[in-house]
């Protein structure tokens, strides 16, 4: 598990992304405390609505989750697949691995947008409590960021093609973007795209509306998908 | 040891690439012989366990090789036919991966890896990028990587394939030192490896099994009927269009032909000793 682990860190790619969603951050920071000063700190917590999250699917779809096809692209499927720990303890190893690759991500956006927060603010009052609702949605966040990755590259093994993978996730989680959460309720489809594939949590959002049925629907997800991914691995003879 | 391929068949959608293959193999190495398509990589991945026969199965000791799973992979060392290296790694990186994933411990992955690349000449390519590697270096590469965990179960798809002679020769001397304990399967288009290295030869057509020899064996069987015939440029074309030719030279306006016949093909033929490509033409010639 620690070498896949230090294989996503090893990635420049990894840290590329890392850095130019806190390179945009920055940017945005400077102009919020130079025209939108009453607001800066609002803004500044707001960070995984937008800039985090956008940060953390980039980083998902285009770095992490290429580990789980990239065997097949790169021809190295035949050895990796013939050793006696490269096939589903590899896909395990690789999924904790990457999961804690994107908590550590996700506290690299946290403490560099306190930091950049703080820089670029310090002249401005920071409200009560600030800290803590920050921390609170980074937690979100990072929930939503494990669960979405899991998913994304239980996909990403079934398709064994990257870009597909990356069509298949990345264009519920943009649609998301676009979708007003005020303008939908059950059982629209919209309702459903807006909530029902991470996008919420990685924002940083709780779910207001049923929050159960989220509850039960996303461990059902990650269950049903790694069912099909144990069912394609044995008919590949992956297993 | 020994591993029995027990009736195995493999149908790929309507193509039939094995056909009841019935065959054991003790410690050795076998020499895997056969024009393209004739189910050469099949039963080689078949032996690995990546792909599941048809009909049939594969006995370790007794075990079906495909219930022991990891433990049967602990002991197999693999080479395939096309296979790719990350190029982002370093030769040493790309085989310090591949030994953890074999299960070795850290000392040892490190203490095989340097053996490894001193073995097959790349000591001093050992921290390059792969993506600077030539055919021949990634090759060598393949061939380490498969003997790391000093596999019991060698199985390599054309080993010398993109090698220059002298690591054709090199290759040769590893797996000939290796064999004693191992079964070695090996197949390869260069049959003159195969005549060098190779205990057993198994002769491998339209997915069915010819035979299984020593390649002394092989030659006997075709000793007497390899000629030599001299002749005119122009005779030359109806000689090779009577009888199998495994070589023409052409020296001063004249035609050395080395031909395939049971009887004298002609009152110049002079008899000749075989060599294992007459032996592959009077297999697998037209």
């Amino acid at each position: 598990m620690k070498t896949e682990c230090y294989q996503y860190f090893k990635n420049p790619l990894y840290w590329v992304v890392i850095g130019l969603g806190l390179a945009v951050r920055t940017v945005l920071a400077y102009l919020d405390g130079r025209y939108r000063g009453p607001q800066f700190w609002e803004l500044a917590a707001d960070f995984w609505n937008k800039t985090g999250s956008v940060t953390m699917g980039f980083l998902i779809l285009l770095v992490m989750i290429r580990r789980f096809s990239f065997d097949t692209e790169l021809r190295t499927f035949p050895i990796i697949n013939s050793t006696s720990y490269g096939r589903f303890s590899l896909f395990w190893n690789r999924l904790i691995g990457g999961g804690a690759a994107v908590i550590a991500a996700g506290l690299f956006l946290y403490a560099g947008n306190i930091g950049i927060s703080f820089l670029l603010g310090n002249k401005i009052d920071m409200p009560y409590g600030w800290t803590n609702s920050f921390s609170c949605a980074t937690v979100i966040a990072l929930v939503g960021s494990v669960g979405y990755f899991l998913m994304s590259a239980m996909i990403c093994d079934l398709a064994k093609n990257h870009p597909i993978a990356m069509c298949l996730c990345g264009l519920p989680f943009a649609s998301s973007y676009f979708i007003n959460a005020g303008a939908v309720s059950p059982p629209d489809i919209f309702w459903f795209l807006r909530y029902g594939l991470f996008t919420e949590l990685v924002r940083g959002k709780t779910i207001k509306s049923f929050p159960a049925f989220w509850f039960v629907w996303y461990i059902a997800l990650i269950e049903l998908t790694l069912f099909f991914v144990i069912r394609k691995r044995k008919e590949r003879k992956e297993l | 040891m020994n591993l029995v391929f027990e009736n195995i068949s493999k149908v790929f959608q309507e193509t039939v690439a094995l056909e009841k293959i019935d065959l054991t193999m003790s410690s050795g190495v076998y020499g895997l012989l056969g024009p393209n398509g004739a189910g050469k990589t099949t039963i080689m991945k078949i032996m690995t366990d990546l792909v599941s026969p048809s009909t049939g199965r594969v006995l370790l000791d007794g075990q079906d090789i495909a219930v022991m799973g990891a433990n049967f992979r602990k002991k197999l060392g693999y080479l395939p036919q096309d296979f790719g290296v990350y190029p982002n790694f370093t030769a040493e990186q790309f085989l310090l991966y591949i030994a953890r994933l074999k299960g070795l411990s850290k000392y040892e992955a490190k203490r095989q890896t340097d053996d490894l690349l001193a073995m097959v000449g790349l000591e001093e390519k050992a921290r390059k990028k792969l993506k600077g590697f030539s055919g021949g270096q990634k090759q060598r590469v393949g061939i380490a990587q498969a003997l790391l965990g000093d596999p019991e179960i060698l199985v390599m798809d054309e080993p010398t394939a993109g090698l220059d002679p002298e690591e054709r020769i090199r290759f040769r001397g590893i797996i000939s030192a290796l064999s004693q304990q191992k079964i070695v399967l090996l197949s390869t288009h260069i049959v003159s490896d195969i005549e060098a290295i190779a205990n057993q030869v198994i002769l491998l057509k339209k997915g069915s099994i010819l035979d299984v020899k020593r390649p002394a064996e092989l030659l006997e069987k075709i000793e007497g009927m390899v000629w030599s015939v001299t002749v005119d440029t122009e005779n030359e074309a109806e000689l090779i269009q009577k009888f199998p030719c495994s070589n023409i030279l052409h020296t001063d306006g004249k035609s050395v032909v080395r031909l395939l016949s049971e009887h004298k093909p002609c009152a110049e033929a002079a008899p000749q000793s075989p060599n294992m490509e007459d032996m592959y033409l009077y297999y697998f010639g037209q």
